[in-house]
């Protein structure tokens, strides 16, 4: 292969962002190139720990003067400094010198603005539906880091936009449910299941993609959203053990979840399973069987189911080692 | 290098498909909650904490308990004029609508013992606690506590929301009181 068609390859792989910049810097810096990019996350994590800091200073400040303000006040503190620090996100980001730093930026603005939305529309009375508010606001975030991901292709802003996306479909539900509907105590439990469910396909579309680095933390959020909103529908109580066919599908859900450690070859299906199948032998040995067979041989029947768990996870793991 | 498109379609097709299914049972809830009585609710349009007003059901008949703090002690006296600021409307359960009705015009209601109509449907307070922001008030102040409300018809199977007068909420005057179900 000639330079030319390199160089062409090249621009090729990065009009569809199948290459980044980091990992052709990396090329020149040669064995080096892990090096930098262990300092580059290193940086990151003090950026954002240094966002989150921030973030706290003025949530401290505020809370304890907040009935000082005026309204003006409120806006600026909040949705003010909100978009300064988007501004000055977007500066640091176009100026390549400053690294990462720009993540710390948008972090604050990320946490900061919800809360300046918040005191536009209620401070101001533009929507008085408290569930109308709250969708508005999140699609209003959804669109601003929607835009921000197109333009400029970064993990975090694919981070706020899920999180933003979540928080419109939570508050798209309660809109519609304040409307009535199905008589539905556990609609926060449906929400759940659907969540985590989404979360863990969203994470394996992205597992061979430039965002492959959010698979893992969408896997790890995921799948105790998914698996625990299932558990809650459940019985808890003998009293309420109607619930039964709930407890009755968590064994496919759960063992779906432990199987497809394999599939994906990913260890964390495997541990949240785990975590999972203990609580739920625990749970049903105390729902349905403590009273008819009195507590210690429901502790004995326990233990045994705990023993062929720990068992069934060691030869999963043991399978999933062997794949990899 | 690229976004696995089957996985990427399924993650957004599950909240797809729940949102559609509440969409449709809200649809069909309005074919199906319609109870036989109407009832009356009403609400207090008063910011004096001096005054309480407890509302009962007597024999069929709306009565009041009052009270109005003065004078360093409780009075009993439904005749104030604070019991003008109580509005009362009563809800038509085939229109959907309320209407604005005197306090004698409530007073000369029969009413139905109990919370639940006759053919089993009840009226639940539907309570928007703000989502994330359920720590601020509806002046924006922190920790104000939870705030809007609707009122919902609640069947077995489905519930449908109340139409309260534009004065309810429009002034947000106050929390709706359920009175009870017209004979």
């Amino acid at each position: 292969m000639d330079k030319k068609t390199l160089l062409k390859d090249l621009a090729e792989l990065v009009k569809n962002n199948e290459i980044s910049q980091e990992e052709v810097e990396a090329v020149f810096s040669g064995s080096k190139g892990e090096t930098v990019k262990k300092h580059t996350e290193f940086s990151s994590l003090f950026y954002f720990i240094g966002g989150g800091i921030v973030f706290l200073g003025i949530v401290i400040m505020v809370a304890g003067n907040w009935d000082l303000f005026s309204n003006i006040e409120r806006l600026l503190i909040t949705l003010g400094s909100g978009l300064v620090a988007y501004a000055l996100g977007v500066y640091l980001q176009a100026n390549k010198q400053f690294g990462r730093l720009s993540d710390a930026m948008f972090l604050i603005s990320a946490l900061v603005l919800p809360f300046g939305l918040y005191v536009v529309f209620k401070n101001y009375g533009i929507i008085s539906d408290i569930n109308l508010v709250n969708l508005t606001m999140s699609l209003i975030l959804l669109g601003l880091y929607g835009f921000s991901l197109s333009r400029f292709r970064q993990a975090i802003f694919l981070v706020f936009t899920i999180l933003s996306a979540t928080w419109a479909y939570a508050a798209l539900i309660s809109y519609f449910q304040s409307f009535g509907g199905v008589t539905l105590s556990d609609f926060s439990q449906f929400i759940a299941i659907s969540i985590g469910f989404s979360y863990m396909f969203l994470a394996n579309a992205f597992r061979n993609s430039e965002w492959k680095t959010i698979t893992l933390p969408l896997f790890v959020v995921g799948i105790p959203i998914f698996l625990g909103g299932i558990f809650a529908l459940g019985s808890f109580d003998a009293l309420y053990s109607s619930r039964w066919w709930w407890d009755l599908l968590f064994i496919p859900a759960v063992f779906w979840i432990l199987l497809s450690s394999i599939a994906l070859k990913q260890r964390v299906f495997l541990w949240w399973g785990a975590i999972f199948l203990v609580a739920f032998i625990f749970k049903i040995t105390g729902v349905y069987f403590a009273e008819q067979l009195t507590w210690p041989v429901a502790l004995i029947i326990a233990g045994i189911a705990l023993i062929g768990v720990g068992y069934y996870v060691y030869y999963l793991n043991n399978r999933l080692k062997s794949s990899k | 290098m690229a976004i696995g498109r089957k996985s990427l379609l399924v993650s957004l097709s599950v909240p797809v498909i729940f949102l559609a299914v509440v969409l449709l049972s809200i649809f069909i809830s309005g074919s199906f909650v319609k109870p036989d009585s109407n009832f009356v609710y009403f609400v207090m349009d008063n910011d004096n904490p001096k005054f309480g007003a407890n509302h009962m059901i007597v024999n069929g008949k709306l009565k009041f308990d009052c009270r109005v703090y003065d004078l360093g002690e409780f009075d009993v006296d439904c005749n104030s004029r604070e019991m003008e600021s109580l509005e009362f409307f009563l809800y038509n359960t085939n229109t959907n609508e309320s209407m604005s009705i005197t306090i004698e015009q409530a007073k000369s209601f029969t009413y139905f013992d109990g919370l639940t109509s006759s053919d089993g449907y009840t009226v639940a307070p539907h309570y928007g606690t703000g989502g994330m922001f359920a720590f601020m008030d509806s002046d924006g102040d922190f920790f104000g506590g939870r705030e809007e409300y609707q009122l919902l018809l609640k069947g077995k199977v489905f519930s449908k929301r109340i139409n309260l007068s534009d004065k309810v909420m429009g002034y947000q005057i106050g929390y709706p009181n359920f009175v009870g179900w017209v004979k």
